[in-house]
């Protein structure tokens, strides 16, 4: 607990009724971080965002601003400021009264001193000459900027994003995700993001939350979320779903030598937990990390599974491939269309193939996310 | 309940002070007074009698003497005229109303539909009072409708128009038809029509779609229409006091007749009440009709 | 196909006429030469200048508009507050709330005029121009607060916590952001409660006392005693004034047009 943290939650709770929306969630945002809370619907994640906003008071815990406590503070009183899901810019406001709309009482009075003040709020989201229009007269990538403009000028020690880019196309959101990025960098203001997008959450974040059904599954650094997923959920969340059942039968030397379930034997590199001998654990592999090769590698220490070709789908750069194992456990694999496109592929629907992939992109998750174990572990 | 909902609970009881303190005031209690006074008995310069005893004067049954006075076949007959009058001008309103708001919501051009539904709206706010002088103008011995009759040929001397069942009858659909038109078309214009093309897809004629598809997703608006036309039909007062005659007095005349002519008020609040109890029990019906559908066009 | 559209619309179009002939004839003889009221004989404006000249008339219009810009005034505070509580919060006895304020409405109006005039002769309260102000608060409440509330459920919340999320207080939120935003609908309740002030007969009749006749009791007199081309100057008039009012309150009810963009 130090002055490098923005926002310090300890054992939040927020129920509505009998359902917990966010249930007993503790975590630390760091100073001039990109934090992004990211899960799908009815997870908690705005629930907890309009927590630190101060929309919505919070059950149990308490929550830390600047190193103050504003656990009941009202959202006036509070260093943040928020970007809404629909932007909500005031419809009898102009463009420049709405970015003004909050310096009154941020002690920026005066007409002059408030004019300089809009026009940098507008010049960092480059919307300059766009002052007297209405909000119904701006584009939806224009609304979310003034959105941005009007919660920075405030100049908030934290900055929350609700989902803000939701309502733009495709095309638009790729580009203002690596705008908002950089302006993120360049002004050093904490932002806490929260997001449903998995791909989103990993372009812009320095670290991710990934929550699900009110609890915090994983924090971890972006890349590590994505490359290390801790639970099945956050596996599957990040399209991670080729999940293999095996039991250890020796722990040494730094290796886990396990038996699959569908038959062979894999060695995985130890991640740190402990093992022992006869425990049944679960691994999971990326759909692209995964190979499919005509012969058994595995005596050239190269995990391979036999699996029957279910299914091939073409999407243009890869080609995805959909297979059984011997357990009657399904598979994916993402194989990038490299060769050239009229040299057959060696396999069909229906025919016999092996799985393999580098023991390094094993990663054993935790069990315990409440999902069914077919092996019978825990 | 969390702090902040109470307190967003204190702030409802602040706003909400002066209306309930208005309506409390010069609304449910005006009520509860002209209730009590329909337990009483008119003195004998109007007012109420005095009661000596309370105990007996109830015992013996007396307070309710109003209501039973009011089961005398005369009165029974102003109900059911009332009643009947309510009856066939809702049906006329319905079988009138039904094509036209089909009209404006399915058939008409999407870019007229706001000005034929304004034009309906328009005479639902303008004074009934004068609506309804409209056709006592037009009605009367000497008035439009008599001269065309007689230039047509059709009579040759005026007929007598006014202060029947017939004039009323034309005072109360005229009244009411914008308040059976407005709900339907609130409920045929959400009627998604997609719904009729897969009905004649799925081989049923046009007539059948109309019966089959058609009417039930839109009972909602017919069953609020209803609802709009008869309350107020079953109150009416100006029309019958205007158009119709001697002979057509319903149950709102004779309220205000009790009241403000013979001075009986306790009579007049008992005959106020016997209607009042009527609508609520009619608007109790709708709501359960709501819950049950879930489609309130109305409230 | 066709033929159904052409007999639909023929029925719509013989709707209509039914619906406005009545009016326009009755605006129509409102400027008829002559009192031989059935024949047209020509234009003029005799009989609007000559309600110029009726101080019965006069005294009236004048006693309407003292009552409607009063009642009105105090019906669309006091509306306003029960819509805002209604819409913005959760509170005990909220159902029993929406039931009350949707009563007045709801029962005859010859009952609630015989409750009123019942109630002021037992409370000793003289009948005047004061007590048809109350009597017209009482239903215009419930107008101005069905009109705001439906205003307000259309209302984005999250621009009032967009507004607190800047820094101002409820209070200022509520001044800066709800009000300017809720106003059209304030002002077109406020406009049809105006108009059913100014043409209330039945409750008026009751709790109206010597001196307090507004113009429908004036008018309805009149009726009463014969036909004139007087009584359809004033209707007219009357009409003309209404359907003004209410075309402003219906251009107000309009969602704003950010609103239809979303």
């Amino acid at each position: 607990m130090g002055s490098d943290s923005s926002v310090e939650i300890r054992s939040l709770t927020k129920r509505f009724g009998d359902v917990a929306a966010v249930d007993g969630v503790s975590l630390d945002i760091r100073r001039g971080e990109f934090f992004s809370l990211l899960g799908p619907s009815g997870c908690g994640k705005t629930t907890l965002l309009r927590m630190i906003g101060g929309f919505e008071l919070p059950t149990e815990g308490s929550i830390r601003i600047g190193g103050a406590d504003m656990t009941r503070t009202p959202p006036y009183e509070r260093p943040v400021n928020m970007v809404f899901q629909n932007y909500a810019l005031f419809p009898h406001l102009t463009v420049e009264e709405n970015v003004a709309f909050g310096l009154r009482y941020h002690g920026v009075v005066g007409r002059e001193r408030q004019a300089t003040v809009v026009g940098e709020a507008l010049a960092l989201v480059q919307l300059e000459g766009y002052e007297k229009r209405r909000p119904h007269q701006l584009s939806g990538g224009q609304r979310q900027r003034v959105a941005l403009a009007r919660a920075l000028a405030l100049k908030p020690e934290v900055l929350l994003l609700d989902e803000p880019l939701g309502a733009l196309d495709q095309k638009l959101r790729k580009e203002v995700q690596v705008q908002l990025k950089h302006l993120q960098r360049s002004l050093g203001i904490t932002f806490v993001f929260v997001t449903h997008d998995q791909e989103e959450a990993l372009t812009m974040s320095d670290r991710i939350a990934v929550m699900n059904r009110g609890r915090v599954e994983q924090m971890d650094d972006a890349a590590r979320v994505f490359e290390r997923p801790e639970t099945e959920f956050v596996a599957n969340f990040m399209g991670a779903s080729n999940f293999f059942a095996a039991r250890v039968r020796e722990v040494a030397d730094g290796t886990l030598r396990l038996v699959l379930a569908a038959g062979g034997e894999v060695r995985l590199p130890l991640n740190g937990r402990p093992h022992r001998p006869d425990e049944v654990v679960r691994f999971v592999v990326r759909p692209e990390k995964l190979d499919l090769r005509a012969r058994d590698l595995s005596g050239h220490g190269v995990p391979s599974v036999g699996v029957t070709i279910e299914e091939r789908v073409y999407q243009g750069i890869s080609t995805l491939w959909i297979v059984r194992d011997a357990a009657d456990e399904r598979f994916v694999v993402y194989e990038q269309n490299e060769k050239p496109f009229e040299e057959a592929s060696p396999f069909a629907v229906g025919g016999r193939a092996f799985l393999c992939w580098s023991p390094d992109h094993a990663v054993i998750i935790r069990g315990e996310t409440g999902i069914r174990d077919e092996t019978g572990a825990p | 309940m969390t702090g902040g909902e109470r307190s967003s609970e204190r702030t409802a009881f602040r706003l909400l002070l002066p209306p309930w303190v208005i309506l409390g005031a010069f609304f449910l209690l005006p009520l509860g007074v002209l209730f009590l006074m329909s337990f009483g008995r008119r003195g004998t310069y109007g007012g109420l009698k005095p009661i000596e005893d309370l105990g007996t004067y109830i015992a013996s049954g007396k307070f309710l003497a109003q209501y039973a006075r009011s089961l005398h076949p005369i009165y029974l007959q102003i109900f059911w005229r009332s009643l009947w009058m309510a009856v066939v001008t809702t049906a006329v309103c319905l079988l009138v109303s039904y094509p036209v708001a089909y009209y404006i919501a399915v058939v008409a051009p999407a870019r007229r539909r706001n000005l034929l539904v304004g034009l309906v709206v328009v005479p639902f706010w303008t004074s009934f009072l004068i609506r309804t002088y409209a056709w006592m103008f037009i009605l009367r011995t000497e008035g439009l409708a008599n001269r065309l009759l007689m230039a047509s040929g059709l009579t040759s001397r005026p007929v007598e128009l006014l202060y029947n069942d017939f004039s009323v009858l034309i005072g109360l659909v005229y009244g009411e038809l914008p308040f059976m038109i407005l709900p339907l078309y609130a409920s045929l214009e959400k009627l998604d029509l997609s719904l009729l093309e897969a009905s004649a897809d799925l081989g049923a004629p046009r007539r059948s779609t109309f019966w089959r598809v058609t009417v039930p997703m839109t009972m909602p608006g017919v069953v609020a229409g209803i609802i709009l036309v008869f309350v107020p039909s079953l109150g009416q007062f100006i029309v019958s006091d205007l158009l119709g005659g001697a002979k057509t007095i319903l149950a709102g005349n004779l309220i205000q007749n009790q009241l403000a002519v013979a001075r009986n008020t306790p009579f007049g609040s008992a005959v106020a009440f016997e209607l009042t109890a009527a609508v609520l029990a009619l608007l109790f019906a709708y709501t359960v009709y709501t819950k049950r559908t879930g489609q309130d066009v109305l409230l | 196909m066709r033929r159904r559209a052409t007999l639909l619309g023929v029925h719509a179009a013989l709707v209509y006429l039914f619906l406005y002939a009545p009016i326009a004839i009755l605006v129509l003889f409102s400027f008829n030469r002559t009192n031989q009221t059935a024949v047209w004989q020509g234009f003029t404006l005799e009989w609007y200048r000559s309600l110029l000249h009726n101080a019965l008339i006069l005294s009236a219009v004048r006693n309407s508009l003292l009552v409607g810009a009063v009642a009105t005034a105090i019906a669309t505070v006091v509306g306003t507050l029960a819509a805002l509580a209604l819409g913005r919060h959760e509170f005990r006895g909220k159902g029993a709330t929406r039931a009350l304020l949707y009563l007045p409405i709801i029962i005859p109006e010859i009952v609630v005029g015989a409750a009123l005039v019942t109630f002021f002769g037992v409370v000793g309260l003289r009948l005047s121009l004061a007590t048809v102000v109350i009597a017209h608060v009482v239903f215009s409440i419930s107008y101005v607060a069905i009109v705001v509330r439906a205003r307000l459920s259309g209302f984005d919340r999250s621009l009032e916590e967009a507004a607190l999320d800047l820094g101002a207080r409820p209070l200022q939120t509520f001044w800066r952001v709800t009000l300017p935003l809720i106003l059209p609908g304030v002002v077109s309740g406020a406009l049809l409660v105006v108009t059913i002030s100014i043409d209330d007969y039945v409750i008026t009749s009751f709790v109206a006392g010597v001196g307090a006749t507004t113009l429908p009791l004036q008018i309805y007199s009149m009726l009463k005693v014969g036909v004139t081309p007087e009584v359809n100057a004033v209707s007219t008039l009357l009409l003309a004034g209404t359907i003004v009012l209410i075309l402003v309150a219906q251009r107000l009810q309009q969602p704003p047009p950010e609103r239809a963009e979303g």
